[in-house]
């Protein structure tokens, strides 16, 4: 299991979050014109990639192999098979 | 027999008897039948087979339980039977009466305070199920992920979820997901079964462990009547793991696209709507509407200006024709007051050397004199002064 990275991309939420609140600070119409072309074309990024990631995502399950016994020891994993169900 | 039913019956409707299980007979018809005896008597008991499903236990000869149940009489065979509703194993009743303690020590402590439950994750990145590889209950939360075609990664860490060994194994699946961070939420539970089966979920180092964890717990153990102490130490609790899986993603992948899209679209909207504004606003800069706006704002100094000229020209006329009208009476007050036009009428300009003389006194004896008629000059030397 890797460590999450400090770069790590936003979540699907927070990007989510975000798109929203674009789209809110657009509709208010009160911030200026420029300042408007950019949030709609962050916005329009964040919805395309949103999108994409929707339509791609998939879910994906696996086992934890190295048991729990001893608190030290760093997880293992291995998928997990529907037989094993 | 008729009679002793109508007594019997009704006087012995709710009966609770202790006694020990004997002749355990399991009828291929699905109803258990057996004698209750103590020391004293024995009773014949038949528990039928839509009761015996609800048993939370497995009867066996010599079992010290707790019946309840009515006394029926079959006139037939003319035989009493207790027909039996529940079987309760004697000890049961001072495992609740410790369950309720534990529950309201932990209690007291505010493991269970409503303070302390946080909220889920709205969506998991990743999902921990603490349960048996094995069980209904993994089968169930799987399927309802993959029903819901949730984007998510789920980690199975397999735990006995009933016997001994189960409360330290979950004890331990607890600590180990967190010192690890396997998930951002936990589900931790199993699929119905018998009172005792579930009692690994009311242990008080799972409940403990519950509510220690860092990540937020789900209690998901399947159960129709009374909860187990997890469901109210973990941060969420669903009666079913099904209906665990459903609070831990709630979504529908439509729904959330619908969404997406329809953002997508008032964006949209709102940009266009922004530049049809700020064209509308910046319209009257354009150069074609700049000559007309300029000629609008000219115009009444155009018109004020012609005017202006206008009023200027009569005043002009005006001032011009009062200087013609002066200058001809002046002309003619100057005919009028022309010397010469007295001389015609016989008077006479009179001159010394001096200039003009117009006393005696100017024109003593000698003077010479120039006098002017209206034509001709005729010279003359004064006899001085008359008297």
């Amino acid at each position: 299991m890797k460590q999450k990275s400090v770069n790590e991309k936003p979540s699907f939420e927070e990007r989510l979050a975000e798109l929203e609140t674009l789209t809110q600070n657009l509709r208010s119409g009160k911030i200026p014109l420029n300042e408007a072309v950019t949030t709609f074309e962050r916005g329009m990024k964040l919805a395309q990639e949103l999108e994409k990631e929707l339509k791609q995502m998939q879910i994906k399950v696996e086992k934890l192999l190295s048991g729990t016994t001893d608190l030290e020891t760093p997880p293992e994993m291995g998928l997990f098979e529907e037989a094993d169900e | 027999m008729q009679q002793l039913k109508e007594l019997v019956e009704p006087t012995f409707e709710n009966l609770v008897v202790e006694g020990e299980l004997s002749g355990l007979n399991f009828n291929s018809s699905g109803h258990l039948y057996f004698v209750l005896k103590d020391e004293t008597a024995q009773v014949d008991c038949a528990l039928f087979s839509y009761q015996r499903q609800r048993l939370t236990f497995t009867p066996k000869n010599g079992d010290r339980v707790q019946v309840k149940g009515k006394l029926s009489i079959y006139e037939a065979r003319g035989k009493v039977t207790f027909v039996v509703r529940e079987i309760l194993p004697l000890g049961l009743g001072t495992l609740l009466v410790r369950l309720e303690e534990l529950k309201r020590k932990l209690a007291s402590e505010g493991l269970f305070s409503p303070e302390r439950k946080r909220s889920l994750p709205t969506f998991p990145r990743r999902v921990v199920l603490i349960t048996s590889a094995t069980g209904a209950a993994v089968h169930d939360m799987l399927r309802i992920f993959r029903q819901r075609e949730a984007w998510v990664h789920i980690v199975i860490v397999p735990t006995a979820v009933q016997g001994e060994e189960a409360p330290s194994q979950l004890v331990r699946a607890l600590q180990y997901v967190n010192r690890w961070q396997l998930g951002e939420v936990i589900i931790i539970g199993r699929g119905g079964g018998s009172f005792e089966d579930l009692l690994p979920f009311s242990d008080e180092a799972v409940v403990r462990a519950i509510a220690e964890s860092a990540i937020p717990v789900v209690s998901a153990v399947g159960h129709e009547v009374d909860n187990p102490l997890s469901d109210l130490a973990a941060d969420a609790a669903a009666p079913t793991p099904t209906a665990a899986a459903t609070l831990v993603w709630p979504h529908l992948r439509d729904d959330w696209m619908h969404h997406i899209l329809d953002l997508k679209s008032t964006l949209r909207e709102e940009i266009l709507r922004r530049f049809d504004e700020t064209k509308r606003l910046l319209r009257p800069f354009q150069k074609e509407q700049l000559v007309i706006s300029i000629e609008q704002i000219m115009e009444p100094f155009h018109t004020r200006i012609t005017w202006l000229k206008e009023g200027m020209n009569a005043a002009i006329r005006q001032v011009m024709s009062n200087y013609t009208l002066n200058l001809k009476r002046l002309k003619e007050t100057i005919e009028a007051h022309s010397p010469l036009d007295i001389l015609r009428r016989g008077y006479a300009i009179v001159q010394s050397k001096q200039g003009l003389v117009t006393q005696a006194s100017q024109a003593p004896v000698g003077t010479e004199l120039s006098i002017r008629l209206y034509q001709g000059q005729i010279a003359a030397t004064s006899l001085g002064e008359k008297s």
